[in-house]
């Protein structure tokens, strides 16, 4: 539906303020906002614009933004049409192959050929992509019949095509939970979700209408030790796991199925930013960014699941319009960096986002990160050298939800040392 | 030896390990066992320790054993469907290989197998070497094979315009080379240093290939990865890899193009025989009049030999699982490698770790006694064998970048060779059995083998002058620099769509995979040819975009796709199909 | 009669269990005022935003995603569902269209959460 706006290009050398790769939720917010300042192109290689969004047709988006509940279709349709009304070019269809250090991008569609692009800034917002039943190396066959979760999601919400009967979901990620009540609600059944962790992955408001609300169990500490079929899954083998995780001899039970369905995580899409030679961070496998999401390329940012990924999509908008805004400014203006400070991940936290803060411009600065363990009642701790300068009692702390603590400017400017170091420490 | 002397060998093993109830029987030196044993294990021991008493031709193990599977043959179609002069039975490398060699003859050729697509079996879950024949035991019918065949690959994969490459082969001996025989370490340190390199390279010579001595310093500065612990290596440099199912899958497309008739999805169940000579080849899909049957069914060769009264081998499988890691570590290593251990455990197998043509780092294969042919799985004992054998050649690997795993059989006899000749016994018959690990490598030379033999049962061949011996390239868009990019979506713009992002696939190429000599029908047959699901993300972007195309252009209705034929589909209807009345699909 | 459910109101996930008794009913577990009423609601008429799909024939792609403008009991998602299976709808269709009204007399109207293009 954007093809048309492809014929306005006779020659297929290009030049351009700021090139935004990827059109999902990231992408869209990004755009928009150096659209403001800037001329945008935004590449997307899917049929249309919004990412993983289109596919999720369940409520639960856009709370923090829009202050209400709207389901995926309708959280990427506001964008949407304001990219429609902005003099933004969108390209579909269209996948970039190579981007080097001074901005070239080359990118391929059936309606131009090959595209060129020497751009000013770049926006890098490519998503992420599911990890696959290998990765986590789950034994067995290699029949039909295994699915990531958002491939089954895409399958059934925007294909119009069943790929299961009788199902198994192994990990209670969100994704693995919202479509367990797909699942049912299509006419399958759900025989369990199946999380190797001692805890659920996926937020407690999907366990519960998701999986309660339809009488599906949740096996926690349990995984799948093999895939039993030739030609199309015809079961699965399940086992309780110990502490570390090992599966339990005479644990094992076998479940008759059709479809295994894998919701294990997810993995940021970096192939172009490691193509680039970006500085990378081997705890999000995102590149390392400053507090206006550039990257270690000046005039190249990223924002999005390409960074860490991320649980709501409304975070999602909010860095990446954080992101369109100053790759916007860099073109005009170029940015300040000064004073580096690095973030660090201290007790309990497995990594900080942005890893380095080193500009003076926003009035304040978001650190976004993740406990490595689920507590109650712990304390969440910032200092710079020997100095507290935040602390903040939660009431509860997991892995799966995302901490926030905003940071004035006035506390980053009375800063002394270039360490930032994050704690969460107690709670039980 | 006379069967009368092998038949008192026999007896000696048999009384030896004390089984009992084993009746045998020994005719032109092919031992035939009958009778009840108490457990696969013994069934294969047994076996085995027959298969390896000199001058034995074949076993043919019939031994009963608890939990044994038996398999129901398939009803044929006894009507005539078409006559040839020759009918391959098998479409992996060894058949496909000798299906082109034939087509280079007037001939007529119908080559069946009972995949929906050829290379399905072993032919696509091996390790993709070219051996060059330096890890075989000298003397024997593969490791003569092997050489020669290696040495044909550079040659046919320029014919066949497919990627090989010769890499070469690092055989690494490190201080850990010989600990089983529990020697002092100087004295293992000096033997793997000084005395094992060079019986390598004397043995090389011996069966006529290159090998070079490579000193801890060389070997260290060009794979710099490697252990600390080695200690020298030699290298074998004309040891070759290929993607063996696009390879096998060219060799099928030229021999289609010299006119051999290609007839998948199709299960052989008789072989029949009149004055003991074939007659004709049963199949699910109507019956074949021939001559000449070659039989290279692989992990079936045994059962196709039973149809036809000439079974002179059993095939016992043995699994090999595989790891494969992702492409962004097509860098870490230069050649392949692996790491030599003296005394060899029994019939190891080679194995160690390998790139791929396509920059895949794979690690394996393993080995172990399979009761099932079928059986593909990957255990998590075989995954963890697998690191527990490689990782101390490349200690620092990041391990968590596996792609993916698979296991392939492996089509032994009981005497661990080539079973490549006549049948005695079946005039017309031949076979083409025992082809495990390197049948790869030797396969262009077991093909031209079997030519020899079928001109010495009275076959005519003359040389077809109209033969082909080149296969056009395939549109691979990856590998294009950006002007030949540029040009070719000019011409078809579907070679501008990217369809599998991981692989850089486009749409045109799929296309052409459906629509090429040999179609491709099935998602699988589809990602052999095009490598569309192949990376990373193993098809879970991809999938429903292949889906799709492949229900465009055959007409197949998407909810009918599959995965690998049938029996695999990949969905089971349309959406809301399961709900209330409204049931389409299976 | 007692029944247990796991309140959704903030990520603490309190476990509430609720005992009736006749008139009376006992609310315990839960940490703060909200969870007594979402307990209170989920007791009383339990209720849920329905998101699915429904055929769309001439459009973009063959489902058009849609949801309930409302919550609807609970207890009748399912059949709510299955009703929508039996319907289509042509498009172009534009981000909140009526899609079925007043479904199975709920009161509830069914709505397409986003534009559909003809093909």
């Amino acid at each position: 539906m954007w093809g048309k706006q492809n014929a306005y290009w006779v020659t297929n050398m290009m030049e351009t303020d700021v090139t935004v790769i990827g059109g999902g939720p990231a992408g869209l917010a990004a755009a928009l906002k150096a659209s403001e300042n800037a001329q945008v192109i935004l590449l997307e290689r899917g049929r249309e614009l919004g990412g993983i969004l289109p596919q999720c047709i369940h409520q639960g988006f856009g709370n923090f933004v829009f202050k209400k509940m709207l389901t995926g279709p309708e959280f990427s349709q506001y964008f949407i049409d304001k990219v429609r009304q902005s003099d933004i070019v969108v390209k579909t269809e269209t996948t970039v192959l190579e981007i080097d250090k001074n901005k070239r991008i080359i990118a391929t569609n059936s309606a131009e050929g090959i595209l060129e692009i020497q751009t000013k800034a770049i926006v890098l917002s490519m998503g992420c992509r599911e990890r696959t039943r290998s990765q986590i190396l789950v034994p067995g066959t290699r029949p039909a019949g295994v699915y990531t979760a958002g491939t089954s999601q895409r399958l059934i919400n925007i294909d119009g095509i069943m790929p299961g009967k009788k199902f198994v979901i192994l990990g209670s990620g969100d994704v693995g939970l919202i479509m367990a009540r797909r699942f049912i609600l299509e006419g399958g059944e759900v025989e369990g979700v199946y999380e190797i962790m001692p805890q659920p992955g996926g937020l407690t408001r999907n366990i519960v209408q998701c999986l309660d609300d339809y009488n599906i169990p949740l096996f926690l500490s349990h995984t799948v030790t093999d895939i039993v079929g030739r030609k199309r899954v015809e079961g699965v083998t399940v086992a309780k796991v110990d502490e570390s995780m090992k599966p339990l001899v005479g644990t094992e039970r076998f479940i008759p199925c059709d479809c295994l369905v894998l919701a294990v995580g997810l993995i940021p899409e970096n192939e172009l930013s490691k193509q680039i030679g970006l500085d990378m961070d081997g705890r999000t496998d995102g590149p390392v960014v400053d507090e206006r999401m550039e990257t270690s390329v000046s005039g190249i940012f990223a924002c999005g699941n390409v960074v860490h990924v991320h649980d709501l999509v409304d975070d999602v908008a909010v860095v990446a319009e954080i992101a369109g805004e100053h790759a916007a400014k860099y073109v005009r203006e170029n940015l300040e960096r000064r004073g580096k400070i690095r973030t660090v991940a201290g007790e309990n936290v497995g990594y900080v986002v942005p890893q380095f803060l080193r500009g003076k411009e926003l009035d304040s600065v978001t650190l976004y990160f993740r406990v490595l363990s689920e507590k109650r009642g712990a304390t969440v701790i910032i200092s710079c050298g020997e100095k507290t300068i935040f602390e903040r009692k939660e009431k509860i702390v997991k892995p799966p939800e995302m901490v926030k603590v905003i940071l004035s400017r006035e506390v980053l400017n009375a800063l002394v040392q270039n360490e930032l170091r994050v704690d969460v420490r107690g709670g039980k | 030896m006379s069967d009368g002397g092998i038949l008192r060998k026999v007896d000696k093993v048999i009384r030896k390990k004390r089984f009992e109830n084993i009746d045998v029987k020994v005719e032109d030196s092919v031992v035939y066992l009958n009778g009840k044993v108490s457990s696969w294990d013994d069934f294969v021991e047994i076996g085995s320790l027959i298969g390896a008493i000199k001058n034995i031709r074949g076993v043919v193990n019939r031994l009963e054993y608890p939990g044994e599977i038996r398999r129901e043959r398939k009803k044929g179609n006894r009507e005539k469907s078409g006559e040839a002069d020759v009918v391959i039975i098998g479409g992996g490398v060894t058949g496909c290989s000798i299906a082109r060699e034939l087509s280079k003859y007037k001939v007529k050729v119908i080559l069946v197998e009972k995949e929906d697509d050829v290379a399905c079996g072993a032919t696509k879950a091996n390790n993709a070497m070219v051996h060059s024949g330096i890890g075989e035991k000298v003397g024997t019918l593969k490791q003569k094979l092997c050489v020669k065949g290696h040495f044909m690959y550079g040659e046919l994969a320029k014919e066949l315009n497919v990627p090989f490459k010769r890499c070469g082969m690092l055989i690494i001996l490190t201080k850990d080379s010989l600990s089983k025989l529990k020697i002092p370490q100087f004295l293992a340190n000096f033997i793997a240093k000084r005395i094992i390199p060079f019986i390598v390279v004397r043995r090389g010579k011996k069966i006529g290939i290159p090998i070079k001595l490579v000193d801890r310093e060389e070997l260290m500065e060009k794979e710099r990865y490697v252990t600390e612990r080695a200690l020298a290596a030699v290298s074998s440099p004309s040891y070759g890899v290929i993607c063996p199912y696009f390879f096998t899958i060219a060799l099928a497309e030229n021999a289609t193009d010299n006119g051999v008739e290609f007839m998948l999805d199709t299960e052989v169940v008789d072989v029949t025989v009149e004055n003991d000579g074939v007659k004709s080849v049963v199949t699910t899909k109507g019956t074949i009049d021939t001559r000449f049957v070659i039989n290279a069914a692989g992990l079936y060769a045994d059962e196709v030999a039973e149809m036809a009264g000439a079974r002179e081998y059993t095939i016992h499988p043995k699994k090999g699982a595989t790891l494969l890691f992702d492409k962004e570590l097509g860098n870490y290593i230069n050649r392949s490698m692996s790491l030599l251990r003296f005394p060899r455990a029994e019939h190891y197998k080679g194995g160690g770790i390998m790139v791929t043509v396509d920059s895949n780092i794979q690690w394996g294969p393993t080995i172990a006694e399979c009761p099932e042919k079928e059986d593909t799985s990957v255990t998590a004992e075989d995954i963890e064998k697998i690191f527990e054998s490689y990782t101390p050649l490349l200690p620092d690997f990041p391990k968590k970048s596996v792609i993916t795993y698979f296991a392939g059989i492996r089509a032994s006899t009981f005497t661990e060779d080539f079973f490549i000749e006549a049948s005695k016994k079946v005039k017309g018959f031949i076979h083409v059995a025992g082809i495990q690990s390197p049948g790869l490598a030797a396969a262009p030379a077991v093909a031209d083998m079997v030519v020899d033999i079928l001109k010495n049962e009275g076959l005519t061949l003359k040389q077809r002058e109209s033969f082909n011996p080149y296969r056009d390239k395939t549109t691979i868009f990856r590998d294009l620099d950006i002007k030949e990019k540029k040009r070719l979506i000019e011409k078809n713009p579907r070679y501008g769509k990217i369809m599998c992002r991981c692989e850089q696939v486009t749409e045109g190429e799929i296309v052409d995979a459906i629509h090429s000599k040999l179609p491709a029908l099935s998602v699988d047959a589809i990602k052999r040819r095009t490598r569309a699901g192949m990376g990373r993300c193993q098809g879970g972007f991809c999938l429903p975009h292949v889906v799709e195309i492949l229900s465009r252009e055959t007409g197949i209705p998407i909810e009918k796709i599959q995965k690998n034929g049938k029996g695999s589909n990949l969905f089971v209807g349309k959406a809301k199909c399961l709900l209330g009345d409204k049931h389409d699909g299976n | 009669m007692s029944e247990s459910m796991t309140c959704i109101c903030c990520p603490l996930g309190c476990r509430i269990h609720i005992e009736k008794k006749g008139e009376k009913t006992q609310i315990t577990g839960h940490r703060c005022k909200k969870g007594e009423e979402y307990a209170l609601q989920e007791i009383r008429d339990p209720r849920r935003i329905l998101t699915t799909t429904v055929p769309i024939d001439n459009g973009m792609l063959c489902l058009l995603p849609v949801k309930s403008n409302k919550e609807i009991p609970k207890n009748l998602v399912k059949a709510c569902v299955i009703e929508l299976s039996k319907i289509s709808v042509n498009a172009p269709i534009k981000c909140g269209d009526l899609v079925c009204k007043n479904i199975l007399g709920t009161e509830v109207d069914i709505i397409a959460s986003r534009d559909m293009e003809e093909r």
